[in-house]
């Protein structure tokens, strides 16, 4: 019996190894050319096709064609990166980085230590990390960060390697640090999932409409928008009037800071999303032409981001900085 | 503390238990057709063995692939065949007929009814198991074990039917086995307070398969009258107004009662031989009666707590199936102290400490602990959505399960019959380097891929990005699996070798001995 089985199984198992790989060949891995099935189809008792017809009509009315800044803007992208190493790394430069503190772990959303401009605040800005992480936000070397080439070249949500994995680690690449930012700005957020703002979290108060002391016309398009810096007061109330000038689909939110280490902290783990349901304020799909309007007041000082949330938009420079005053970031095209 | 006789009912009826030599001497059609429970049993092991000497086979092929990032042999469709094959090959043919095959030898001693009531339809499911095998490997499914549709529908493969029609078959042959051990079970005479445990779990467990194996016969027409397109009717495929939330309610209906299939067959193992290599009665005999129904009470509402987390299941029902799912730990919980007193609550002979079957149970017991401990964070909801689902925690846990405690249980189970099939015992060295391989292996793997499930390593992936800690956790898998490859193979010598010449045994292969400095001569045969 043993023997029976003995020679059943090595005979049984080299014949199906040898089946299921090498024997497989390549014209088993693709789908037959004639469906088994086509007789029964001619007699019309079935659908034309086992799988979902594709519908061209979107590609082409020329909604997705790709605009050819693109090229320019990638091969930029690609080049910056290809340049990145330790020594690209300047800290002690630009006057504007000491005062950000992006890791700001503590819980209160919108209450972060950017006011502090000694070398202490600059220790929480720890952006070298351990050293692999390597971290290029001054692309130029002129000391400067800036925001838009490291969005373009290292904010590689994709993750293709390493260092664009870790390119936009803005609060350091002390992960638990992080998770504290995460689960704080997911805890402040949690009792709106979408326009938090609407509540007055954030530091923002955003209204459909109401009294304003000055308007603000913002227009989106590719890659980028009207106006990437916008300065505000304390207390200030400004309507803003969003416009799709572009010629693809676009939309708007606004972020706080932590929000956006928790997205970078995300899309470092493979897990990539943007965190828009926690966004402040979003507008989802704004098409070519379309416009909307909101009235929003400055509560705090802070600064905040406000970005295209459609794959890549961001990357490719829609992401603008609004701040009161001293506490933006440099974020010169 | 009371101790039983031996041919107490509970404790396994020895005389019924002679070692001979049962694998010599056998015609062909002996061999294939038998209806002598002991053969029946018997082929169902070794072609066990075969199974798994196959998904073994499979698994140490793409565990090669996945060692290293970035680096392939395999193409991405011979990949997922091979990781589809490995996990239907484990569940259906290798895991459920060992631990189903080692009942249908033990229970009907333990009954003293000496033959398998309803032998045929034993013999019936076997082959048309083997014949669900057969189709599964020439068709080849590539869309993983649980065939979720559309994917199972749409693989361009023009034999992946028979893949759809061997899920069928698989359904009928677990029919026919639950229903064999159900009959046997029912043959018992001990009444409610003197059955003992195993036919208490043959018994819920065939209950458990007869009812559960509905939903998976259905899916497997679903889909194979799906893929055909034999009549307007879609049930599973979106495109032509099926449902895949059906699909999913209707697999995992039998989905979690499935992973019981295995499991409690395992426990009724320990059940079995515990008692005999201590000497003494379980802990409790009700904490195992009880947790037996419980058991198969709980398992069939809880399918849910399989799906992604978030957007399928609506947050109450979410929610009431996660206090379901927890509700099932209690009896698995009142298994594991009940073991683990028996244990505890007096010596444990040195003839046992000594034994291979012991050693491997006293493992599976570890094991359990281990996937259970997981098992307590897959159920709840939050880690679910955040790292659990669909990466590397979730293989973690079920290798921990159905190899760490149901395969290596239905080991012990083999090492336990081993003299009593072939009249000699087995290499004891042999045997010690196939359990330490296995508990090191299984270990290493089991831990490496749960790290990597912490690093959010995703499921069924064929290569990967040299992502930090990843190709650590891949590369320990992978050298934990090839420790468990070569133990099996040292099993398989152990197997051949001692088969002829191992050392004869004529008495009870399994004495209870406390102190066998003191008594040297009465040492069991090795």
């Amino acid at each position: 019996m043993l023997k029976f089985f003995g020679i059943v199984g090595l005979a049984g198992v080299t014949l199906t190894t040898y089946l299921v790989t090498y024997g497989v060949g390549p014209e088993m891995q693709l789908p037959p050319e004639v469906s088994l099935l086509e007789g029964f189809r001619e007699e019309g008792a079935m659908p034309e096709s086992r799988n979902l017809e594709e519908d061209h009509a979107a590609e082409d009315s020329g909604v997705f064609e790709v605009p050819a800044e693109d090229d320019v803007y990638l091969d930029a992208a690609l080049e910056a990166m290809g340049d990145m190493d330790m020594a690209g790394m300047d800290m002690s430069g630009g006057g504007d980085m000491s005062g950000m503190d992006m890791s700001a772990a503590d819980a209160d959303m919108g209450d972060m230590d950017m006011s502090g401009t000694d070398s202490s605040a600059m220790a929480g800005m720890d952006m070298s990390g351990t050293g692999e992480a390597v971290l290029d936000m001054d692309m130029d070397g002129d000391g400067v960060m800036d925001m838009s080439s490291a969005a373009m070249g290292n904010m590689d949500m994709t993750g293709t390697n390493d260092t664009a994995m870790a390119g936009m680690d803005m609060s350091g690449t002390d992960s638990t640090d992080m998770a504290a930012t995460d689960g704080a700005a997911m805890d402040g957020m949690a009792m709106s999932p979408s326009n938090a703002a609407m509540m007055g979290e954030g530091g923002l108060l955003i209204t459909d409409d109401g009294a304003f002391d000055r308007e603000i016309d913002l227009t989106m398009l590719e890659w980028g928008y009207s106006d990437m810096e916008i300065d505000v007061k304390m207390g200030e109330r400004i309507k803003f009037t969003v416009k799709n000038g572009g010629e693809i689909p676009h939309e708007f939110m606004f972020m706080t800071m932590p929000l956006m280490a928790a997205a970078n902290y995300r899309a470092t783990r493979a897990d990539w999303n943007l965190l828009e349901h926690e966004a402040l304020f979003e507008q989802a799909l704004v098409l070519p032409g379309g416009e909307f309007e909101f009235v929003l007041q400055v509560q705090q000082a802070g600064s905040w981001m406000f970005m295209c949330m459609l794959p890549y938009h961001m990357q490719m420079g829609m992401m603008g900085q609004m701040a009161t005053e001293g506490m933006s970031m440099d974020m010169e095209m | 503390m009371a101790t039983m006789e031996m041919d107490d009912p509970k404790m396994g009826l020895k005389a019924h238990w002679e070692p001979k030599n049962l694998l010599s001497g056998l015609t062909l059609n002996q061999i294939l057709f038998s209806n002598d429970y002991r053969h029946i049993a018997l082929k169902g092991i070794f072609t066990a063995f075969i199974m798994l000497a196959l998904g073994g086979t499979f698994a140490i092929i793409f565990r090669t692939e996945l060692a290293l990032p970035d680096v392939q042999f395999l193409g991405a469709r011979v990949y997922m065949t091979l990781m589809t094959l490995h996990g239907m090959v484990m569940v259906f043919g290798f895991l459920i007929p060992l631990v189903v095959s080692i009942s249908y030898y033990m229970l009907p001693k333990i009954l003293g009814t000496d033959r398998l009531l309803w032998a045929g339809a034993a013999q019936a499911s076997y082959w048309i198991l083997i014949v669900a095998a057969v189709l599964l490997v020439i068709g080849r499914p590539d869309f993983t074990w649980t065939a979720y549709a559309p994917m199972s529908l749409r693989t361009g493969n023009p034999n992946i039917w028979m893949g759809h029609v061997a899920i069928i078959l698989v359904a009928v042959s677990e029919f026919l086995a639950g229903a064999v051990l159900f009959r046997n079970a029912l043959a018992s005479k001990g009444g409610l307070k003197n059955t003992p445990l195993m036919a208490w779990a043959a018994g819920t467990i065939g209950l458990l398969f007869m009812i559960s194996v509905f939903p998976l016969g259905f899916v497997g027409f679903g889909l194979l009258s799906d893929w055909a397109q034999w009549t307007q009717v879609a049930y599973f495929d979106p495109s032509r107004g099926g449902s895949v939330q059906f699909f999913l309610y209707v697999f995992w209906t039998y989905g979690h009662p499935a992973v019981y299939l295995p499991f409690v067959p395992a426990i009724a193992i320990i059940y079995t031989i515990m008692p005999r290599f201590l000497g003494r009665p379980m802990w409790s005999y009700w904490s195992g009666v009880v947790a037996f129904v419980l058991l198969a009470i709980g398992a069939m509402p809880i399918g849910p707590h399989h799906f992604q987390p978030v957007y399928t299941v609506s947050g109450d029902y979410q929610r009431f199936v996660q206090i379901l799912t927890m509700l099932v730990f209690i009896p698995s919980v009142l298994h594991v102290f009940n073991w683990i007193s028996s244990l505890f609550m007096g010596p444990i002979p040195d003839s046992a400490r000594r034994a291979i079957p012991f050693k491997f149970m006293v493992f599976s017991i570890a094991f359990i602990v281990y996937g259970g401990a997981t098992a307590f964070l897959n159920a709840q909801i939050a880690p679910d959505s955040d790292f659990i689902h669909n990466s590397y925690w979730i293989p973690a846990h079920f290798h921990a399960m159905f190899f760490g405690f149901s395969g290596q249980m239905a080991f012990a189970g083999v090492y336990f019959l081993f003299p009593y099939f072939t009249g000699r015992m087995y290499n004891q060295t042999m045997g010690n380097w196939h359990f330490w391989l296995w508990q090191i292996g299984l270990f290493i793997k089991i831990t490496g891929m749960g790290i990597a499930g912490y690093l959010y390593f995703p499921r069924w992936v064929y290569d990967y990005l040299d992502i930090p800690g990843w190709a650590d956790a891949q590369m320990a898998i992978t050298i934990g699996g090839y420790m468990v490859g070569l133990g099996f193979l040292f099993f398989l010598v152990n197997l051949f070798w001692s088969a002829k010449y191992g050392k004869e045994v004529t008495d009870d292969p399994w004495p209870v001995i406390h102190d066998l400095k003191a008594a040297p001569a009465a040492a069991p045969a090795e």
